[in-house]
């Protein structure tokens, strides 16, 4: 599976932030009318924009499927339609805000903007999703000849959010000596086909583990990128905070870098942590292979919260 | 498309809907031309009393001991639906010794929003500190995550989101997946529960009607709301063959489209569900002839009537059995394409054709009429299913009677 082009809203700072690391805003003011532009959130904006940006930079002139992926959806949305319904007493509500809490708006809005009536997905499943989308669309490009699909991920963080997070112990306590989880969001969108002409870099593999039957996810990652053989030329992206994070969970990766020589960078002390923070490393692979750094493979070793593990093989086409 | 001479069989069914619980009292029920649809309660709301839906006469607490279902404080009511119809599904496919090879396709639109909305208030003024458990079932996802740890499925574990085509896209995935041979055995379906969310956001685009729904009459003005969850055990012929297991129904066909035309209308002149409707005939190899009934989406509201039964015309252009089960079982959002399947599959398997409701007088611009008469041994073969969603996302199924 080829990637033809990328768009994407992330945040890419490494500076403290007050609450989680925000999605930037890109202008898209081409894009949308000016009433959109005042109503929608800017998830909304974020992932039509980058949609249709991402179409845009491609050499598609078709699509056979919009593919969207979300852990949680439009969260602010929801929270506010949830507080209206209290503050309003369950009356006169805005049917906007009902219809953008939706998940398949994105979707819905990327296929009217597109004129595309072609398979319209979305998939909303924590932190499967990313495998997901990934999935769906390799299933159009076994079925289609010449299959092309645009297939993105989209996350928002709110106060909310984070703030429930927090009091329930999912962040981390400090006080305890373990580490604190640094929240974030962010938007992008990727063109792909079966079709290296005109590609920026390929999917070799992805897969995702998770504890069932008791079994240990950490072992199936672990022992999966050990079967595995590495060149110099590989760069590992670890979906990691903090130093803490990184050596309590990524120990037996850590030790196979350092006796093969393989070099490492971390992602999530970049984007934050959301469902879907492995497109952000999927964006970074590309990056990385494109910029001619040496690289000629990356590898994406991500986990989310104590159920799942990502690993994702991106080389230059 | 990939062609291949396995089909995707239905060897198992589980539902929970106003109609009853299970796959026997729900058509038992379907067949005796009585409404289930009752006034509203208990949804802690201002509109309790006021409006008709289909609603499952049972607390959480009841259907969880009902059931024998692991108690958890927080498992919520579109899980705990989804629990009961996949429980179901799996016990009648015999299926449970396979649970390796199952892929979960699930489908939901605001997941488990009846807990948390119930505790929103209380979580803002920091009068109740939500514990991981709590926090992770506020997702759409929870269900088939739930489900898989259950019964330790070995397979995949997806969750569709599409508005009211959900579980209708979930199957279509089924079926993607078995016919690409990904999967052998994927259970697909939705659930999804009544909540004061979705009651109100339906409110707020006035769309509900407060009294009984008419789907296809010149004076429908709205839908009512329901609940429930249906799976379907999608099976791979030659893997059923192996295992003795016998088919219920086909899965012949399916279509997934966009309609752009608006984000929560349809195009009155049909075309968007001619498309889904059209493109699940040709991927099924069937003709339009061929097809001898449509449960249709039927939600009763103004457009979607208008738009599908113009569309049903534009497709067929014959007389055509119609007929939609919203009168049953309210509309059931992400749930209401698998559980018209699910009864579809009891009209296949026992040859009926349930009688519409409410119905006196066709919408002048098409003029149709559904089907008002009990109907028996009419042989009916191949029946279509329409749900079509917000965002203008449109999906047909075609399901065919197993010889």
């Amino acid at each position: 599976m080829y990637i033809h082009s990328i768009y994407s809203a992330f945040t890419e700072s490494t500076q403290p932030v007050e609450v989680y690391k925000k999605m930037s805003s890109p202008d898209f003011s081409d894009i949308f009318e000016k009433n959109e532009m005042r109503r929608l959130s800017p998830l909304i904006k974020n992932g039509v924009g980058c949609g249709i940006k991402a179409y845009k930079d491609s050499n598609f002139t078709y699509l056979n499927g919009i593919i969207t992926g979300t852990g949680k959806g439009s969260i602010s949305k929801i929270e506010q339609f949830l507080r209206d319904i209290d503050t309003y007493h369950e009356s006169a509500l805005n049917p906007g805000i009902f219809i953008q809490s939706t998940h398949n708006t994105i979707n819905g809005q990327l296929g009217l903007k597109l004129g595309y009536n072609t398979y319209n997905m979305t998939h909303v499943n924590q932190g499967f999703t990313f495998n997901n989308v990934l999935m769906d669309a390799q299933l159009i490009l076994s079925e289609k000849k010449e299959g092309q699909v645009l297939a993105g991920f989209f996350e928002e963080n709110t106060e909310f959010n984070v703030d429930i997070h927090q009091r329930s112990g999912l962040s981390g306590n400090l006080k305890n000596g373990e580490y604190e989880i640094i929240w974030g969001e962010g938007v992008s969108f990727f063109t792909l086909s079966n079709q290296t002409e005109g590609s920026l870099s390929k999917i070799n593999d992805f897969k995702s583990f998770t504890n069932l039957n008791g079994s240990d996810h950490w072992r199936s990652l672990n022992e999966y990128c050990k079967s595995k053989y590495f060149q110099s030329d590989t760069l590992f992206l670890l979906g990691s905070n903090n130093e803490k994070e990184l050596s309590s969970h990524y120990g037996e990766i850590l030790e196979l870098l350092n006796n093969n020589n393989l070099q490492f960078r971390t992602f999530k002390n970049r984007c934050g942590e959301f469902d879907t923070s492995s497109s952000y490393a999927l964006k970074v692979a590309v990056e990385v292979l494109s910029k001619n750094e040496g690289y000629s493979k990356v590898i994406i070793c991500n986990h989310f919260k104590d159920y799942v593990n990502q690993f994702v093989e991106i080389s230059l086409p | 498309m990939i062609i291949d001479r396995s089909e995707v069989w239905v060897t198992g069914v589980g539902i929970i809907s106003s109609l009853g619980t299970g796959f026997k009292e729900n058509i038992y029920n379907i067949k005796s031309g009585q409404s289930p649809l009752k006034i509203l309660q208990g949804l802690n709301s201002i509109h309790d009393g006021k409006y008709i839906v289909g609603q499952i006469p049972l607390t959480d607490l009841e259907l969880i001991q009902k059931h024998h279902l692991d108690y958890d404080e927080n498992l919520n009511r579109t899980s705990i639906m989804a629990s009961i119809a996949f429980e179901e599904c799996l016990t009648s496919a015999n299926a449970k010794s396979f649970v390796s090879s199952i892929t979960i396709a699930c489908a939901t639109t605001v997941g488990g929003m009846s807990s948390t909305e119930s505790k929103f208030d209380e979580i803002i003024r920091k009068e109740y500190t939500p514990d991981a458990v709590f926090i992770d079932e506020m997702d759409c996802g929870n269900m088939g995550r739930m489900l898989q740890n259950q019964y330790d499925t070995g397979g995949e574990n997806f969750t569709i989101s599409t508005a009211c085509s959900s579980a209708s896209n979930s199957i279509v995935l089924g079926g993607r997946l078995i016919r690409s041979g990904k999967s052998k055995m994927v259970i697909a379906g939705g659930s999804d529960s009544l909540s004061k969310f979705v009651l109100n956001g339906f409110l707020s685009l006035k769309n509900v009607d407060k009294e009984a729904c008419r789907p296809f009459d010149a004076s429908r003005s709205g839908l009512n709301l329901g609940e429930g969850a249906a799976f379907l055990l999608l099976e791979e012929s030659e893997h059923a063959r192996s295992r003795n297991a016998k088919p219920l129904a086909i899965l012949k066909g399916y279509c997934n489209v966009n309609e752009t035309y608006h984000m929560t209308g349809s195009s009155p002149d049909g075309d968007g569900a001619l498309l889904a409707m059209k493109g699940a005939v040709e991927n099924s190899g069937l003709t339009p002839e061929d097809i001898d009934f449509v449960h249709a989406h039927g939600t009763s509201t103004i457009d979607n009537d208008l738009a599908e039964s113009v569309a049903l015309n534009k497709l067929f252009g014959r007389e055509i059995s119609f007929a939609s089960s919203k009168c049953y079982t309210g509309h059931t959002l992400a749930a209401s394409g698998a559980i018209s399947s699910v009864l579809s599959i009891g009209m296949l398997d026992e040859d009926f054709i349930y009688p519409a409701l409410n119905f006196n007088e066709p919408i002048p611009e098409s003029g149709l009429t559904p089907n008002i008469n009990f109907m028996s041994d009419t042989g009916l073969k191949n029946v279509m299913i329409n749900s079509f969603g917000f965002g203008g996302n449109n999906t047909s199924l075609i399901f065919s009677k197993a010889e």
